[in-house]
């Protein structure tokens, strides 16, 4: 027998724990395999970004974030490496991923995945969209990402508060 | 103590455009035991042996998978391509590939998509592959779910190594 609960905020008999959160409300996907590559001297979108309507102001976004095949490429001394940030519009939430890339060596290619989780705490119920940036901090050489139309993914779940 | 059964969540105003509901049920399949399962295929995907079944309560429910993948490559000459995809099996029928690659070079062989590789760079290369995928497998079946692999002609041999597992999800649809 199906049933249906509609609800805004599922929350524990004894509340919700501190620096926490109760359960899921709802829950929006995405990936993106767009092949970047480039300097990046300056900080610049990833074109990785997703959007979510709090039902209610107290809920936090549990942000969930896979970057795939991220490295240097062409060799340029040790460097170059890979630095990415999630933001919220225009805010910095987090610095994520400090050195992707760094070799140590003079090897034309070093990389791997990139992976953080985040809890926000929007406090709105207006849409909020969250996304990726990064930068080559080196200064030199070239980045890439999403080498081959590799799959990079974000998951956002409202988390009741 | 209180419980509540249901097999839907949503927000009390209904879903927003694009997005699922709440969390029915969780299921977390059996991490890797072998120390690595290998290939060097290049033609077709390889089952590991990293499974997870979910049954969904509702055929309109989603099924969110989160797979981490601890991913190993070798090659005498440093060049290295392994290439992973999750496979879906509903009701015990044949798996097919439910989020790989979908491009293919001049040979026809399939790249890209969830990968671990090197040119040049080392012999032996190994790294944690995260994957949050979204599935509809519109079923009330039991549903499994396992990660496959390949990699490309001359670049050696690829595999899976032990902790490789799945996390299943049943999100209100």
């Amino acid at each position: 027998m199906a049933s249906e609960l509609r609800v805004d905020r599922i929350i524990p008999v004894n509340g919700v724990p501190t620096g926490g959160g109760g359960g899921i409300v709802q829950i929006v996907n995405t990936y993106f395999n767009t092949s970047l590559s480039g300097t990046v001297s300056s900080r610049a979108d990833i074109g990785l970004s997703l959007t979510i309507t709090p039902t209610s102001s107290s809920s936090k976004i549990l942000v969930l974030i896979d970057l795939a095949d991220v490295a240097k490429f062409g060799g340029t001394g040790t460097g170059p490496y890979a630095r990415f940030w999630l933001m919220r519009g225009s805010t910095d939430l987090i610095r994520f991923g400090g050195q992707i890339g760094y070799s140590g060596d003079t090897s034309t290619y070093s990389g791997g995945s990139v992976s953080t989780n985040y809890l926000d705490s929007p406090a709105t119920t207006s849409a909020v969209t969250y996304k990726v940036q990064w930068q080559n901090v080196s200064g030199a050489g070239t980045i890439e990402m999403n080498a081959s139309a590799a799959f990079s993914t974000m998951t956002l779940m409202e988390v009741s508060g | 103590m209180s419980e509540l059964r249901t097999n839907k969540i949503y927000p009390r105003d209904g879903l927003p455009a694009g997005a699922s509901g709440g969390i029915i049920q969780i299921v977390e399949g059996a991490a890797i035991t072998n120390t690595r399962d290998t290939t060097t295929t290049t033609s077709s995907w390889v089952a590991t042996s990293t499974v997870a079944t979910i049954t969904p309560t509702s055929s309109s429910n989603k099924i969110l998978v989160l797979a981490s993948i601890y991913a190993g490559a070798n090659n005498s000459n440093a060049y290295t391509y392994g290439i992973y995809a999750i496979q879906r099996s509903i009701g015990g029928g044949s798996y097919s590939e439910v989020f790989a690659p979908t491009s293919t070079d001049g040979g026809g062989n399939v790249y890209g998509g969830i990968t671990l590789n090197s040119y040049g760079g080392a012999t032996e290369l190994y790294g944690g592959l995260n994957v949050n995928h979204m599935d509809s497998p519109a079923t009330t079946s039991a549903v499994s779910y396992r990660i496959a692999m390949r990699t490309l002609s001359g670049y050696g041999t690829v595999g899976v190594n032990k902790g490789t597992k799945i996390i299943l999800m049943e999100v209100s649809g």
